[in-house]
């Protein structure tokens, strides 16, 4: 369970770049929910997911996961409970080391790294078992350098190292706006297996509206550093493109789309 | 070259081969160019030769060791903790050592130990002439063989990981500023030994012997990059850890060959023109690191420019 009381942050305060990024903002994710956020540029998505990985700090509120106080907690010491994906295919994993060294490093998450050896036989095989399940063929290149992997790839392996040892929260920003549409659905129905099968509660920003309200149980829209949308069940099952895109208009006197919203 | 020299020019190369494998850790692993390596090299020599002068020559190698391992904490402790450079953290540490070498050489440039007991002794005892190299070869393997089973520890694994995305590394709840902090500490603790078996073995320390430490370092690595790791793809299609070690401790003796055999011909016809002596040999030091890693820079200009060429060449016909 995500619970997110009141946060806020200012970027650059006091200075003439100063800029309101999330208002008291609050919100709660109940356990193995699976919401999309949308919303145009500059509205705080990223922002948010960032204080609640731990890139940033809020100025004020408290952010709980699973009933523990992470607001302050420094990124690496929450990382154990949160998967965190980015746009950018090359920034969750390290390319110069090969692919069961990524996933061994992946699979330690949480625990003690001592001087036990770095791969295990057991851990291997548990690694092409998870490959298999996606379908890509790389169960057979376990000793192949991540940097010669393609992108689509590359980002199937980072939700892979994600969720390979499961983590309560698992936060995606646009991770498939990279990849081309072909592996960008295959990515996003992967996500949505995996976030099902292991319960995982899950935040994704998207700007592709259909996928907004194709994919997961509920969808927020955020304007301005605040929640200005929130649905779920049957209001979110009737929802359509257009009628999402009216309901912003009345709501907010403005216009949702940008032309990369349109385009896709 | 006389088979003397040549076994001179080995048992240097092989003393020096362990601040290659330092900077094996802290320039090719974590890349990060620490020249903390300037100071740490003279502070394990000077720690070396006081407890040597001292009658505890063994214990001169351990205080070295951990003299060594505390300035790479402390840099480390710049770049992490207080959010200094990578580089300018190196210099102020390696600046710093500076004045605390001359304390601990009690207040003097240079010490001396010669007619006291060292760790070569139960060695040329046993081996003769070949005792130092005995000695030094086995240091530098044992070193190796510890460094290469540290590396594949799942530790290891999450410090090469910190050199090659610190991204992944902090979302796999690993600690960034530990890993750099253990790696430094592992490498400058390599230096500072490096330094402490070659103040036993010239049984003698100065306080400028560190300068340029970090360069010849560089400039073995490259070489052992470029000639012997090439040589190891090609014949085992192998490049990883180990291979990568042994290239750089091997660039490290191959350095030091050159050096030796340049010095001894410096007089034949070749190489006369150019007057080489002893002294300058960190220009050579500096111009071979220069050379190996603008090689890619000028290598891209170079085809770029052929390609424009060619283009002109194309659109006039």
């Amino acid at each position: 369970m995500l619970i997110i009381n009141e946060i806020s942050k200012t970027f650059h305060k006091g200075t003439q770049n100063e800029r309101n990024a999330i208002s008291s903002l609050s919100l709660k994710a109940s356990d193995g929910e699976f919401i999309t956020i949308i919303g145009g540029n500059g509205a705080g998505k990223s922002t948010l997911l960032n204080l609640i990985a731990g890139t940033h700090f809020p100025d004020s509120g408290q952010i709980l996961l699973a009933d523990e106080d992470i607001t302050y907690l420094p990124e690496h010491q929450r990382a154990k409970n949160i998967g965190h994906l980015f746009q950018d295919p090359l920034m969750g994993t390290a390319p110069n080391m090969t692919l069961e060294e990524n996933l061994s490093l992946a699979f330690l998450r949480g625990g003690h790294r001592g001087l036990r050896p770095g791969l295990s036989k057991k851990n291997i095989s548990i690694f092409e078992e998870h490959l298999k399940s996606l379908d890509l063929g790389l169960e057979s290149r376990l000793k192949t350098k991540v940097g010669l992997l393609s992108g689509g790839q590359r980002q199937a392996v980072t939700l892979l190292m994600a969720t390979i040892a499961t983590p309560h929260l698992l936060l995606l920003d646009e991770h498939t706006a990279a990849l081309d549409p072909t592996t960008a659905d295959k990515v996003l129905n992967l996500t949505q297996k995996i976030s099902k099968e292991h319960g995982i509660t899950t935040l994704m920003i998207t700007h592709n509206i259909e996928h907004a309200l194709a994919y997961g149980d509920r969808t927020l829209m955020m304007q301005h550093g605040e929640i200005v949308m929130d649905i779920a069940g049957e209001e979110r099952a009737n929802m359509t493109v257009e009628s999402l895109l009216q309901n912003f208009k009345a709501q907010s006197g403005q216009n949702l789309t940008n032309d990369r919203m349109l385009l896709s | 070259m006389t088979a003397i020299a040549l076994r001179g020019a080995i048992e240097l190369g092989l003393i020096y081969s362990l601040v290659a494998a330092g900077l094996f850790i802290s320039y090719k692993i974590l890349n990060l160019a620490d020249l903390t390596v300037d100071g740490s090299f003279t502070l394990g020599a000077a720690a070396s030769i006081m407890l040597t002068i001292g009658g505890h020559p063994w214990l001169g190698l351990l205080a070295a060791i951990l003299a060594g391992a505390l300035a790479g904490f402390f840099t480390a402790f710049l770049q992490t903790k207080l959010r200094i450079q990578s580089i300018l953290a190196g210099i102020l540490t390696m600046t710093g050592l500076y004045s605390i070498n001359l304390k601990v050489m009690d207040n003097k440039a240079s010490a001396n130990s010669i007619n006291q007991p060292n760790i070569f002794d139960w060695f040329k005892a046993g081996f003769g002439d070949y005792g130092k190299l005995v000695f030094i070869l086995i240091l530098v393997v044992i070193c190796a063989a510890i460094l290469v089973l540290f590396l594949g520890t799942q530790l290891g694994l999450s410090i090469r990981a910190t050199g090659d995305n610190e991204n992944m590394v902090r979302s796999s709840s690993i600690n960034v500023g530990m890993m750099k902090t253990i790696g430094l500490v592992i490498a400058n603790a390599l230096v500072g030994l490096s330094g402490a078996v070659l103040a036993q073995y010239q049984q003698a320390t100065d306080a400028g012997m560190g300068i340029g430490v970090v360069v010849t370092g560089l400039a073995s690595l490259i070489i052992g990059e470029v000639l012997i790791g090439n040589l190891i793809q090609a014949v085992f299609h192998k490049r990883n850890i180990l291979t990568g070690l042994i290239s750089v401790l091997l660039g490290s003796v191959i350095y030091r060959i050159i050096i030796a055999f340049v010095l001894q011909h410096n007089n034949a016809p070749a190489l006369q023109f150019l007057n080489i002596t002893a002294s300058d040999m960190k220009l050579l030091s500096s111009i071979i690191v220069i050379v190996a890693i603008s090689y890619p820079a000028v290598r891209d200009s170079i085809q770029l420019s052929r390609l424009k060429r060619s283009q002109n060449y194309a659109d006039h016909q």
